[in-house]
């Protein structure tokens, strides 16, 4: 299962998760998300915004400003970030599947 | 003389492709191993990579069909011509019997596995002997 962000917030329920479609409605925004440096804020609002997409489709639609109050009580902002991020690039997780054990290569994060 | 390299400065001169743009190369794919529309744009991403996974099984089990088939042709052809010589080859009365891990594992696979267990009866073995003389000879 892909993987999730799930909160409380004024008593309801809430689930920030992908799906393509989402992304697809992201680009069409006007996001390129290939060239996130050069427009760091709007990436990363439009991030935050189409998480909501999934589960939270009419949210999105009719009532974005409340996806940026919900946003701003949210606590470890950066963290947040970075998991939107890995969420994102499972969309593409298709290209490759995971190698066997013995056949893995060992890298490093520097 | 000008040249226009086009280079897009942001990814180094790579034209990178977007996420949409990928998504709409491979969904044929996908519908082409049994993906529906809504399963690739609408469901659990991760879902895309069980089915290349499901293909791939699929695949392998086509090839295994294919070649068991051939096995079975060449069964038949050996025991037609057999007729024509001096040493006699029967088609096998019975399917060849696919249940068994035996059938399965290749000759070097069962070497290795022969080596695996050599090696964890002498390290049994070399533990017992130590122990032994841990405890005085007992």
């Amino acid at each position: 299962m892909a993987k999730q962000i799930k909160f409380e917030f004024e008593g309801n329920s809430y689930t920030l998760e992908y799906n393509r479609k989402a992304i697809v409605e992201m680009e069409k925004s006007g996001v390129n998300l290939q060239d996130a440096e050069a427009n760091p804020i709007s990436t990363y609002e439009a991030l935050i915004k189409y998480a909501f997409y999934k589960n939270h489709r009419l949210l999105v639609e009719n009532n974005p400003d409340k996806i940026f109050e919900i946003w701003a009580e949210l606590p470890h902002k950066e963290k947040l970030l970075e998991a939107l991020m890995e969420m994102l690039s499972e969309s593409v997780s298709f290209l490759a599947s995971e190698p066997d054990e013995k056949n893995a290569v060992e890298w490093t994060l520097i | 003389m000008d040249v226009d390299l086009a280079f897009d400065e942001s990814s180094n001169g790579i034209d990178v492709p977007s996420y949409t743009e990928t998504f709409e190369r491979v969904f044929p794919f996908f519908l082409s191993i049994g993906m529906t529309y809504e399963s690739f744009w609408l469901e659990d991403m991760k879902l895309t990579r069980y089915y290349v996974e499901a293909n791939d099984i699929s695949d392998n089990r086509k090839n295994n069909e294919a070649w068991l088939q051939g096995m079975y042709f060449y069964e038949a052809i050996m025991s037609g011509f057999s007729t024509l010589g001096k040493k006699k080859y029967k088609y096998p009365e019975k399917p060849y019997d696919l249940g068994f891990k035996d059938k399965i594992m290749t000759e070097r696979e069962k070497e290795l596995e022969e080596a695996k267990k050599a090696e964890a009866w002498m390290n049994a073995f070399t533990l017992k002997y130590k122990n032994v003389g841990k405890g005085g000879g007992k």
